[in-house]
């Protein structure tokens, strides 16, 4: 037995291989998404049903999860700065950590879970039950059909779906620093909101734009290469979402760094 | 109008089809015998493209399919239809959807003339009253129905089926049997039925192919097929041999 075969069965390297082949496979979709994305007139009442789906689905989440996070980052904040006698400024700490960081992240997290397992499931149970094959066999390709409405879907929602959760953190922290710290609610949405820079716009309305980028194309990806029946439909939205939610971190920590070093 | 030649595929190093060749003439149905893993319906995705061969060509109304792009391939896929062995109907959409599916994404035909064609096609495989109901609603044999329905929608002049009576009863099989005979018969449709079940072969085939591991074993008429002594042919009848039998007598085949 040669070495090369050796190595051949060696697991690691095997799945060193199939991650290398996997990203190159998204690779080529993402691209052919892009390439495709004009089709999205052609496929309008499909995009917008995905609109619909996102935003219906996900504005519950998206509210609890700003409300809660603004509500947290008050109290937290608010008592540290109280030790120095800053806590007048807790309107400002809690609208930068909210509209720059944890705005777009946890909303990606959550859409990322929400969307990417809606749509890993959905295209991975119509491609073990051939509805990918037959979409194919009449000529429609898949990608301008699903993939690009469910992108096009999730790049135009993103956004609107973080300012939710970025506004309703931001007067969450409102209440509770009325309630609790005593700073005067006028005072808190003074700071809060005309102490932003537009770097800090910037930063935080870009994030969900590229986050939904990922996440709409990964989850996407790991539906379509769906194999294995209704176990590998699971094992698909089970990948769609570790991944995507890891590319959103890491896409937040890239973006912070960049834009810290350019702006 | 079909010619498959010296077709190979080979998946992780297995060959799921292994120097496959056969023809399949103008309104002629052929069915593909052979049991389960042999093979047939990836032959199937072969001749609608869906898939590409490692080697061997396919050729579909004299153009040579295998090296096509998808968007090269429409104006084939425009003539040739296929059910799939698990209907593989669009389950968000409804019947009627799924029937309109072809039109409305590749036709410039008005609405109200997509609409006529619905109710004729459902009228033709009976369920005229389904319209509005989701697949998942619909029985086993209605789905099959449906998903005939939806495959001629657009009147191909060729139709695909893979194991269209597999999992039904004795008289829901019969009456998809009687449909593809039907279509034959009215509409010239030239067929390849792919199945395991010696009689309803036998009820629609003109010619039959059998298949085991990839390879074709034998290609030729029932009578042939009945006759041959090819231990493998044998093998595949012989616990059919009776059934067989029996049909030959009332049919006066062989
Ligand atoms: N997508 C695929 N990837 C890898 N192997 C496959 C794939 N599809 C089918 N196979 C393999 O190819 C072989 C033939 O499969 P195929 O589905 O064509 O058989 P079949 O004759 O239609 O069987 P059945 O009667 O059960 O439908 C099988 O061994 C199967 O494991
Ligand atoms: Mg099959």
């Amino acid at each position: 037995m040669s070495v090369a075969e050796l190595v051949k069965d060696i697991s690691p390297i095997r799945a060193f291989k199939g991650s290398i082949q996997r990203l190159q496979e998204y690779s080529i979709f993402t691209f052919e998404n892009v390439r495709s994305l004009s089709s999205v007139w052609r496929y309008r009442r499909d995009t917008m049903e995905q609109m619909y789906l996102i935003g219906a689905q996900s504005f519950l989440i998206v509210f609890l999860s700003g409300l809660f996070m603004g509500i947290i980052m008050s109290i937290e904040g608010g008592h540290r700065l109280e030790t120095f006698g800053a806590k007048l400024l807790v309107g400002r700490t809690t609208s930068l950590a909210l509209i720059r960081e944890l705005g777009p992240v946890i909303t990606g997290l959550m859409l990322a879970a929400r969307t990417g397992a809606k749509n890993a499931s959905e295209l991975g149970s119509m491609q073990v039950s051939e509805q990918i094959d037959a979409l194919r066999a009449f000529g429609t390709n898949p990608i301008e059909k699903l993939a690009v409405p469910r992108l096009v879907a999730a790049l135009i929602m993103f956004l609107p779906l973080t300012l939710v959760a970025d506004l309703v953190g931001i007067v969450g922290g409102m209440l509770v620093s009325d309630l609790w710290l005593h700073v005067d609610p006028s005072f808190y949405w003074h700071s809060a909101v005309y102490d932003l820079k537009v770097k800090d716009l910037v930063v935080g309305f870009a994030k969900p734009v590229i986050f939904s980028f990922f996440i709409s194309t990964i989850s996407c990806y790991y539906g379509l290469a769906t194999t294995g029946g209704t176990v590998g439909v699971g094992r698909a939205a089970v990948n769609a979402v570790v991944v995507a939610s890891v590319i959103v971190l890491f896409n937040d920590f890239i973006f912070t760094k960049v834009i810290w070093s350019i702006l | 109008m079909i010619r498959v030649e010296h077709v190979t595929v080979e998946v992780e190093e297995r060959k799921i089809l292994d120097d496959v060749s056969f023809e399949v003439r103008k309104g002629e149905t052929k069915v593909i015998l052979g049991p389960s893993g042999a093979g047939k319906s990836s032959l199937l995705k072969i001749i609608l493209g869906l898939w590409k061969p490692n080697s061997g060509s396919v050729s579909v109304h004299g153009v040579e399919i295998t090296h096509l792009s998808e968007r090269e391939k429409m104006p084939i896929r425009r003539r040739m239809s296929m059910v799939f062995q698990g209907n593989a109907l669009f389950d968000s959409l409804t019947v009627a959807e799924n029937v309109a599916f072809f039109l409305q994404e590749h036709s410039e035909m008005a609405e109200e003339e997509i609409r006529k064609r619905i109710e004729d096609c459902l009228e033709f495989v009976n369920l005229s009253e389904t319209q509005d109901l989701l697949p998942e609603e619909l029985s086993g044999g209605m789905k099959k129905r449906v998903a005939i329905a939806r495959a001629i929608s657009f009147n191909p002049e060729i139709i695909l089926y893979d194991e269209p009576t597999t999992g039904l009863d004795p008289l829901n099989a019969k009456i998809i049997t009687g449909l593809i005979i039907r279509l034959k018969k009215e509409r010239a449709v030239t067929s390849v039925v792919v199945t395991h079940i010696l009689r309803d072969a036998f009820a629609v085939g003109d010619s039959l192919a059998l298949m085991s591991e990839g390879r074709v074993v034998f290609d030729g008429s029932a009578e042939g097929l009945l006759a041959s002594t090819d231990p493998f042919v044998e093998d595949f009848l012989s616990e059919i041999r009776e059934e067989a039998d029996l049909l030959t007598h009332q049919t006066g085949r062989g």
